[in-house]
């Protein structure tokens, strides 16, 4: 919740963070596309004799259990982890706007049938969902994110819809009926033009939140198969190795809390934006 | 503020549980972290003995001593005789209750692990007859040259079959220290046995925690609550090796061994031996920081069963072996024959290290050209060993379990046997099997036992990778935890101390 504020930010500062933020967010995706290059080593190449080296000029950020270089890891992991969740993000959203436009435009049975499946699904704690879903279709990336995808839908489908729902009642939409536009032409040109705003404001709130989410299923093990590096994995994987080789464990749990905090920053200011201009 | 003083109220509340009030009264009581907790106490079911043997509750006719060997323990001694074993019992065993070990309870004990335990069902075959109060022969159906070891398993120990009335919670056993208080797969409290019949018990007590995290053991043996453990991961081995003078560090050569299974259906015979070429027992073992010694063959080198030859690691022979098989190196770096990578499928289960061993093993076939993908099964036996879905297949379990090969042999190697599903066959391993399984000369059994593994080694049909070390770690003033003992299911005895 947003507290009241004595004097709100003029639309330049917002528009400003909003800038900063995408800045820093575009710099990380830069990162995490350039990761092969500015890696220092090989990712999964081990080293007897760098066990649990401490950082040093080899090994920036030191070397995990296996003597492989934590920084090159991280960088690695960058990828995996920023990707998957922006992919993850764009195609629930996607697939949940869709939806919920067509649940919001047409009503009818579709609109009982997919809302009342929305409120199954959110009737379990997202999480708990997602593990018994990995849980029963097994490791791997893309299971992890199918089982994320399988909630994570709803949020938009039921934004999509009340919003669409909204729309309808407006006279321009009468309007466009009238002068013979077929629904397609009404629903792509009229309606969802519309409505982007309130969506992908909360797009972009939900990135810091799915990153989290594969994180948290790499970390119990449901996420990515080893030895592929993901930031969520590799704490796991040093958990025990906390009191030897911190480092093992702070890089990849400080990537991973910068990258949320930058992605929900960023998420906020576009909000905070949004909320201005009177969108959401 | 409010709150801050109730944190720390409720920050000095905790840390006062923490002191042992026991220690406080004098007692001698001893915090143990055990590795795992059953349901329930009856020895004979399951693998509920190993742990009542543990807790220094059930003991059984022979123990196995820190050489391998079976001892006497409730019985003196015992002859074989052709097909019959006369077994003796000391004069002045009892049970904690005071009655008498008589031959006819011991007896009946042995039928009632039969009855009960699938894997002792062998014992039924057995002629089991009491001929007087301290004198019982068994008689069984072949030449069982192995019997003193098999009555050493802790599943066979002696309980008070007439007076126990609840064998799941409260059972009666001969042991120097006695259930009291017993909570199903979680903490048990056991006091000194007074009526011992082997004298004198030490301690006062022990708490055993059940404790399976292996963080979970290393805080809590660093902030004290724990005097002892066992099964110590390598990181933590780590942390208790900077500080010599807070733990004493015991590691003694076991016999769980780490080994995997290569798939003959799916891999030819070059394959096999360039992956058994690659891996690097040496390296992996120096990985697992002391928790395990490179393994040459399934049995520790020291034993005469254990003496056999495998090639040392070689992954230019390991390459000139692919070559001349017809693979030969892609653009990518990996070998392939006729267009296709040779890829390798490493079925592990995320324990007894086995991560670490594929993670190893994956990166020493890629620097041969090898590819290969790890898939991770949570439970094997009903996966990958069930459906032999590998090219590669971890897998660790106790090698000797009683100071003879032949269980080992017998499950891994025999035609159609529980882990041979890598469709190793050998006609000439068939008939040496057989003749070990009736062999009595200890000499001669090592002699077969090792001709066995041999062909499977020169087969390539299994790399054996590591032997686990029994690894115990105690606090200065503890001894006396079987920490020189190989075998997992001793615990606390009566000589068991702590000051």
């Amino acid at each position: 919740m947003r507290k009241m504020q004595k004097r709100p930010p003029t639309r330049r500062a917002r528009k400003t963070r909003v800038l900063v933020f995408l800045v820093l967010a575009l710099l990380l995706m830069a990162v995490s596309l350039l990761a092969p290059y500015l890696a220092p080593n090989d990712p999964n190449a081990t080293n007897a004799a760098a066990q649990n080296a401490a950082p040093g000029a080899a090994y920036p950020l030191g070397a995990d259990r296996y003597g492989r270089c934590v920084l090159s890891r991280v960088l690695a992991g960058a990828r995996t982890s920023i990707f998957s969740a922006v992919a993850l993000v764009a195609v629930s959203g996607i697939v949940g706007s869709l939806l919920g436009v067509l649940c919001g435009y047409y009503g009818g049975v579709l609109d009982s049938v997919v809302m009342r499946l929305a409120d199954i699904l959110l009737a379990f704690p997202q999480m708990v969902l997602a593990i018994a879903v990995a849980g029963v279709l097994g490791g791997g990336l893309l299971n992890a994110m199918l089982a994320l995808g399988v909630t994570s839908w709803t949020l938009y489908a039921r934004l999509a819809r009340s919003h669409t729902m909204a729309c309808k009642a407006e006279p321009f939409i009468a309007a466009a009926k009238l002068s013979g536009c077929g629904d397609a032409r009404i629903l792509l040109c009229h309606i969802l033009p519309n409505i982007a705003g309130p969506l992908i404001v909360n797009a972009a709130t939900q990135l810091g939140t799915t990153m989290i989410g594969i994180a948290g299923l790499s970390f119990l093990g449901l996420g990515v198969v080893p030895p592929n590096a993901e930031w969520g994995s590799m704490i796991n994987e040093a958990r025990s190795y906390i009191q030897l080789a911190p480092w093992t464990v702070l890089a990849p749990a400080g990537a991973t809390v910068l990258t949320v905090m930058i992605f929900n920053c960023l998420g906020d200011a576009v909000r905070d934006l949004a909320d201005e201009s009177g969108v959401a | 503020m409010l709150l801050a003083a109730v944190m720390v109220f409720a920050l000095c509340a905790c840390g006062g549980q923490t002191n042992d009030p026991q220690t406080a009264s004098g007692e001698k009581i001893l915090n143990v972290a055990a590795s795992f907790a059953y349901p329930g106490l009856d020895a004979h079911k399951e693998y509920y003995g190993w742990y009542t043997s543990i807790y220094g509750v059930t003991e059984t006719l022979f123990k196995m001593g820190d050489d391998s060997t079976a001892q006497p323990c409730l019985a003196e001694d015992a002859v074989a005789d052709g097909k019959t074993w006369t077994v003796t019992l000391k004069d002045d065993v009892c049970f904690s209750n005071g009655e008498p070990v008589t031959a006819e309870m011991a007896a009946r004990n042995l039928q009632r692990a039969a009855q009960v335990n699938p894997r002792f069902a062998f014992l039924a075959d057995y002629t089991i007859a009491a001929v007087d109060e301290t004198t019982l022969t068994i008689t069984t159906p072949e030449i069982s040259p192995t019997l003193k070891n098999d009555l050493a398993s802790p599943e066979l120990a002696i309980l008070d079959l007439d007076n126990t009335t609840d064998f799941d919670n409260a059972p009666i056993g001969t042991g120097p220290f006695v259930v009291s208080s017993f909570e199903p797969e979680g903490t048990v409290k056991v006091a000194r046995n007074d009526n011992y019949w082997g004298g004198d018990v030490t301690l006062d007590g022990a708490v055993f925690y059940y404790m399976q995290d292996d963080d979970t053991k290393l805080m809590a043996m660093q902030n004290g609550e724990v005097d002892c453990c066992t099964g110590v991961s390598s990181a933590a081995m780590a942390v208790f090796e900077k500080e010599p003078d807070t733990y004493r560090i015991v590691s003694v050569p076991a016999t769980r061994l780490q080994f995997y299974i290569l798939n003959e259906n799916r891999l030819d015979d070059a394959v096999r031996a360039a992956v058994n070429l690659t891996v690097d027992k040496d390296a992996i073992a120096e990985y697992l920081n002391g928790t395990v010694t490179a393994a040459v063959g399934p049995f520790g080198t020291a034993t005469a069963y254990g003496k056999v030859t495998v090639p040392a690691t070689d992954t230019a022979g390991a390459k000139a072996l692919l070559e001349a098989d017809g693979y030969t190196l892609n653009a990518d770096g990996w070998y392939e024959k006729d267009g296709k990578v040779l890829s390798l499928n490493i079925a592990y289960y995320a324990a007894r290290s086995l991560d670490t061993l594929a993670t190893l093993i994956q990166e020493q076939l890629r620097n041969v050209g090898i590819q290969s993908t790890l898939t991770v099964e949570e439970d094997p036996d009903s996966t990958y060993i069930a459906t032999a879905d590998f090219d590669l297949a971890l897998y660790c379990m106790i090698a000797d379990k009683s100071g003879d090969p032949f269980y080992f042999i017998d499950s891994t190697l025999r035609n159609g046997a529980y882990f041979n599903v890598g469709g190793f066959e050998s006609s000439e391993c068939e008939t040496l099997i057989a003749q070990l399984r009736y062999e009595t000369d200890p000499a001669q059994r090592a002699a077969l036992a090792n001709e066995i593994v041999q062909i499977a080694i020169d087969d390539n049909a299994f790399g054996y990778v590591g032997l686990f070390n029994k690894t115990t770690v105690l606090r200065p003033g503890v001894s006396g935890f079987a920490e020189t003992c190989p075998f997992d299911f001793y615990g606390i005895d009566a000589n068991t101390d702590k000051t």
